[in-house]
């Protein structure tokens, strides 16, 4: 039990500066606004997403330019984004993009 | 202490409950009276081929209550060894929905760790669409080229993306 919580402790702890505004610390799961423009609101979505495993490697491509480009977007609305994370040990980052 | 790991236990799978939502699935915005549905990505299951196939899903309700006015576009990417520019149709679910190559749009074409990952868009009427989710697990995708057809079909996350859509779709 002692090496479950040492384990959890140091994914936490490696893993922190990941987890969103609101971090919690055994589990978040929680959806953000990140950035807004002055287009309105377009009818396309796209979305990009990348992962962490233990605060130790981290994979992926979460950027607006690759969510933006899957949808055929070329004038942003706003951006939000959405963070998971399991004590630490495995954490996504998913971007949405919203635009025409 | 097997008493604390029991409530630790309970408390996290009932965390991770309370996830099982349509928001795992969908992520939903209104927007000047129309209600923008987006259907997160989901991999299909190649059945002939080693191509693999992931789309997602983008709804906008234009004319609710009357909904089968409004379209549906389906983005998806063909992760492959070798470039597809260019697609003949591509056949969605058991009912023969097909959609004519000159009707999909080819948005990029890219090279990541050495496959190519072919970037497409298509459009078809909600009606279709609410039928393809009628179709459960098993809705097939077959995807034609020039020399090629390449089949998926929808694994377990379709039957349960479906539901959940079913559950909030007009």
């Amino acid at each position: 039990m002692k090496k479950l919580l040492l384990i959890a402790a140091i994914a936490t702890f490696f893993a922190g500066c990941a987890v969103g505004p609101l971090p919690g610390v055994i589990y978040t799961g929680a959806d953000y606004g990140l950035d807004a423009t002055a287009n309105t609101v377009g009818s396309k979505v796209g979305t990009a997403q990348a992962q962490a495993i233990l605060g130790i490697v981290a994979t992926g491509d979460a950027s607006i330019n690759t969510a933006a480009k899957k949808a055929g977007i070329s004038r942003i609305s706003h951006v939000d984004y959405k963070v998971k994370n399991i004590i630490g040990v495995y954490i996504t980052y998913e971007i949405y993009v919203y635009g025409e | 202490m097997k008493l604390q790991l029991l409530f630790f236990l309970m408390c996290f799978s009932g965390m991770m409950a309370t996830a099982q939502s349509t928001d795992k699935y969908m992520k939903v915005l209104y927007r000047d009276s129309v209600n923008l549905y987006f259907i997160k990505p989901l991999d299909f299951k190649p059945e002939n081929t080693k191509l693999q196939l992931e789309a997602d899903f983008t709804y906008n309700d234009y004319s609710y209550p009357s909904a089968l006015d409004s379209t549906v576009v389906m983005n998806f990417t063909l992760q492959s060894k070798s470039p597809i520019r260019e697609l003949e149709s591509v056949h969605l679910g058991n009912q023969d929905f097909s959609t004519p190559g000159e009707q999909v749009e080819l948005f990029f074409i890219e090279q990541q760790k050495g496959d190519w990952h072919s970037r497409f868009s298509l459009s078809m009427p909600y009606g279709q669409f609410k039928a393809l989710l009628e179709q459960g697990e098993e809705m097939p995708v077959v995807i034609h080229t020039a020399t090629e057809s390449y089949r998926f079909t929808g694994h377990k996350d379709w039957a349960k993306m479906s539901a959940a859509c079913l559950s909030v779709f007009p």
